[in-house]
């Protein structure tokens, strides 16, 4: 049984639910996992074995436990330097929330899930390739000692995607300590209630850490980790950059520039919506 | 560039510190109303916390690099001729800092004039126990990384047989400090006049 796999948890759903919208993940007509980080999983408390039963693969591809409530998070960020008020996940879930065997609260999150309400023109899937880069890259920052999300799992859908030589498509179950955004927050703060950040905020103290001040010496641990390993984090806007900086996802879409170019560019004065920097 | 989109640079490697700051402008603007019910004041916290990001980094790129080069103290000047001279000699960067600690560095230069003047200047600022001093260095410079070119070519032998579960590895990833035999496929730097590699965000 799915419920035996992991103990979910929904309280983002819950108890902000003005950030996301319940959504279920699209009917995957013949899952195949294709592969399984087996320390992780133990890592969250499940028994590798039972997630390779068809219930334990079905749960990776978001067919929860009744009572469990799938959402779409929404937030709001910049792309390509404007701000776009409305972004949210278009083909990702997030799964629930699981307690790991160090008493950690993890987020499982889905991508290429089915399309949400907040897909634009994509048909919310993803192909097996792009999947297994981003678990593969996953992995080698986790080695490098860089702080990242990981993959627990790909598994193929059986069916083909709408992409260049329709390539099969599969669905990335991946993990991370939240999937609070800085978009997040902007999302929040843009709904125009008095203290909307703050409520945003609420789960994410209790989840990881007292004090807001820490957020700089955090992002510091992150983005100051992964120049001297010679990588470059790649897009690190709004929807990428958790909010509590101890995590890059989105690995999948990242290259290594074998070309050095160090401070290509020096530090630039920031003047925007009242913050002042020099 | 990290994104074929990304023709302005903007997620270059370069700019990665100016757009987390700019990140954490961000993040900060939202919580304004919590941290001061007067915004004026609000913003001027704010400000001071995010105006130290700039020199806090640079504590941690000082650090990182003189652990990377052996050095007790950090040389800012030091790092960045280095970094001058690998750009200008295009010598690999994950390459260079293990060749380094086996002293077999001056090789990847084609024209290692400019690399004795430096490594004379290197050799002057290290601590005494040459052997320690390398030993530190291998634990934080890795053997391997996420080469593009070595991800891709694993993705592609996956999807010859069949998305095949044994040969996408991710103990190729796993270790990255540590030298082990049958993965020396992985050092290679990537082949000379091969396509650029492409990609985009959500691919």
């Amino acid at each position: 049984m799915a419920t035996a796999l992991f103990r979910f948890d929904d309280s983002y759903a819950r108890e902000v639910p003005g950030l996301s919208v319940p959504w279920a993940a699209a009917p995957v007509p013949a899952p195949e996992l294709l592969v399984l980080n087996e320390e992780l999983a133990v890592e969250l408390g499940a028994d590798p074995a039972a997630l390779r039963e068809p219930p334990g693969v079905a749960l990776l591809v978001g067919q929860v436990p009744a009572g469990v409530t799938t959402v779409a998070q929404a937030y709001a960020g910049h792309q390509f330097g404007v701000y776009v008020p409305r972004l949210g996940d278009g083909r990702a879930l997030l799964l629930g929330e699981v307690t790991d065997i160090h008493g950690h609260r993890r987020d499982l999150h889905l991508k290429g899930s089915g399309r949400t309400p907040f897909a634009r023109g994509g048909d919310g899937k993803a192909a097996v390739g792009p999947m297994l880069r981003e678990y593969l890259i996953g992995e080698a920052m986790q080695g490098l000692g860089i702080p990242t999300t990981r993959a627990l799992a790909v598994v193929a859908t059986g069916e083909r995607v709408l992409r260049e030589g329709a390539p099969p498509g599969a669905v990335l179950t991946r993990v991370a300590a939240s999937h609070l955004r800085v978009g997040t927050f902007q999302y929040a703060a843009a709904s125009g209630d008095a203290r909307p950040a703050g409520r945003a905020g609420r789960p994410r103290h209790r989840r990881h850490y007292p004090e807001a001040a820490g957020a700089p010496n955090r992002y510091l641990d992150l983005c100051g980790a992964w120049p001297g390993a010679g990588v470059a984090g790649g897009p690190v806007d709004a929807g990428r950059v958790r909010a509590r900086g101890h995590e890059h996802r989105q690995h999948h879409d990242l290259g290594r520039d074998d070309r050095l170019r160090p401070h290509a560019r020096s530090w630039t004065p920031m003047t925007r919506h009242g913050v002042q920097l020099h | 560039m990290f994104s074929s989109i990304d023709h302005r640079g903007r997620y270059a490697y370069g700019n990665q510190p100016a757009i987390m700051q700019w990140n954490l402008a961000r993040l900060a603007e939202t919580l304004l109303p919590l941290i001061d019910e007067n915004s004026e004041a609000a913003a001027g916290a704010a400000t001071e916390v995010l105006n130290g990001f700039v020199g806090a980094y640079e504590r941690h790129w000082d650090e990182g690099m003189a652990a990377k080069l052996g050095l007790a103290v950090p040389d800012r000047e030091l790092v960045k001729d280095l970094l001058e001279l690998m750009r200008a000699q295009k010598v690999d960067f994950t390459r260079f800092f293990r060749a380094l600690s086996a002293g077999t560095a001056r090789a990847m230069f084609t024209q290692p004039g400019p690399f004795d003047a430096w490594a004379a200047r290197r050799a002057a600022a290290l601590p005494a126990d040459r052997a320690t001093v390398a030993a530190a260095m291998d634990r934080v410079n890795p053997v391997y990384v996420r080469a593009t070119h070595r991800v891709e070519e694993a993705l592609a032998q996956a999807a010859l047989v069949r998305w095949g579960r044994s040969t996408v590895s991710s103990r190729w990833f796993s270790r990255p400090f540590d030298e082990r035999p049958g993965l020396e496929g992985l050092r290679r730097p990537p082949p000379a006049g091969g396509a650029p590699y492409v990609t985009y965000c959500g691919t």
